[in-house]
C-alpha cells in the first residue's frame, strides 16, 4: 500500500505502474479533477489544505480497510496539497485485485469515504472572491 | 454534549484552580476566521475540547456558532467534544472536510 500527499501535480502513471502486476486481473482507478464551475458558477482555481499527520493516518486506515474487505493485492492513493489549476488531478486513486468487481467497489469506497473522513479542505476560488467548501452533514 | 453545557470554561483567566496548557490547531475557514494557525492557550482543569474552542470563539466573533460544526482531535485521533483534554494536550479543530475532487 502506498499512501502519499503531494504539493507536486501527481503522476498517475507511475500509480499505475506500481499496481500492474501479474495477479491482478482487474485495476481500477479514480481521478478527481478540477472542474471549471461549481454548479454553473465559473471556478477559476483551487486551493487544498491539510492537516498533514492525521490526513496521512486517515488515508492509510481507509486503505486497510479496503484492502481487507475485498482482497484488494495493491492500493495507491495520492491525493495534492496546494494550489491547483483547471483540469488538474486533485486526488489518484489505483487499485488492484484479482478479478474486476472487487477493483470497482474498492476503488468507490476509498473515494467515497475519503471525502467524508480526510482532514483535508477545499477553498473555491471564483472571479469575484473565494470560499471555502465545508459540507453541511456528514456524508 | 448539549443539553448541560455548564460553562466548563469561563474566562481566560481561571481562578485559583489549576490550569492546562494546550496547543490549538487551526485550519481552513477557522484558522482565516482567527488569522491564525496555531496558539497556545492555557484553560481551566477539567476544560472539554469543545470548552478550549469555545474560549477561542469568545475572542473572535467570526467563529461564534462554529462550535456544533466543527469536530475535534486531541493528539491526531478524533475524539467527542465533551472529551475532558490533560496538561500539554495538542488540540486540533477540524472543520467539515472536503477532500477528493
Amino acid at each position: 500500500m502506498n499512501i502519499r500527499l503531494t504539493h507536486e501535480p501527481i503522476d498517475a502513471g507511475a500509480l499505475i505502474q506500481r499496481v500492474t502486476r501479474p495477479g491482478n486481473g482487474g485495476i481500477c482507478t479514480f481521478f478527481g479533477i478540477v472542474r471549471d464551475n461549481m454548479d454553473g458558477r465559473p471556478v477559476t482555481k483551487l486551493e487544498y489544505e491539510a492537516f498533514e499527520p492525521m490526513a496521512l493516518q486517515e488515508l492509510e486506515r481507509i486503505g486497510r480497510q479496503a484492502e481487507q474487505r475485498w482482497g484488494l493485492t495493491d492500493v495507491e492513493i495520492e491525493h495534492r496539497i496546494g494550489e491547483l489549476r483547471i483540469g488538474e488531478a486533485s486526488v489518484v486513486i489505483a487499485v488492484g485485485a484479482p478479478h474486476r468487481a472487487e477493483a470497482f467497489e474498492a476503488c468507490r469506497y476509498i473515494i467515497d469515504t475519503l471525502k467524508t473522513t480526510v482532514p483535508i479542505w477545499k477553498k473555491e476560488f471564483y472571479r469575484d472572491g473565494a470560499v471555502w467548501i465545508e459540507p453541511t452533514a456528514a456524508g | 454534549m448539549n443539553g448541560s453545557t455548564a460553562p466548563q470554561v469561563a474566562a481566560d483567566a481561571p481562578e485559583a484552580g489549576a490550569s492546562i496548557r494546550v496547543s490549538l490547531l487551526l485550519f481552513a475557514s477557522v484558522a482565516e476566521a482567527a488569522g491564525e494557525r496555531r496558539r497556545e492557550v492555557r484553560a481551566p482543569s477539567g476544560s472539554t475540547a469543545r470548552g478550549v474552542f469555545e474560549q477561542l470563539a469568545a475572542h473572535v466573533p467570526a467563529l461564534a456558532g462554529r462550535a456544533d460544526h466543527v469536530s475535534f482531535a486531541r493528539n491526531q485521533q478524533f475524539v467527542p467534544p465533551d472529551t475532558v483534554l490533560q496538561d500539554g494536550d495538542e488540540l486540533a479543530v477540524i472543520p467539515p472536510v472536503s477532500g477528493g475532487a
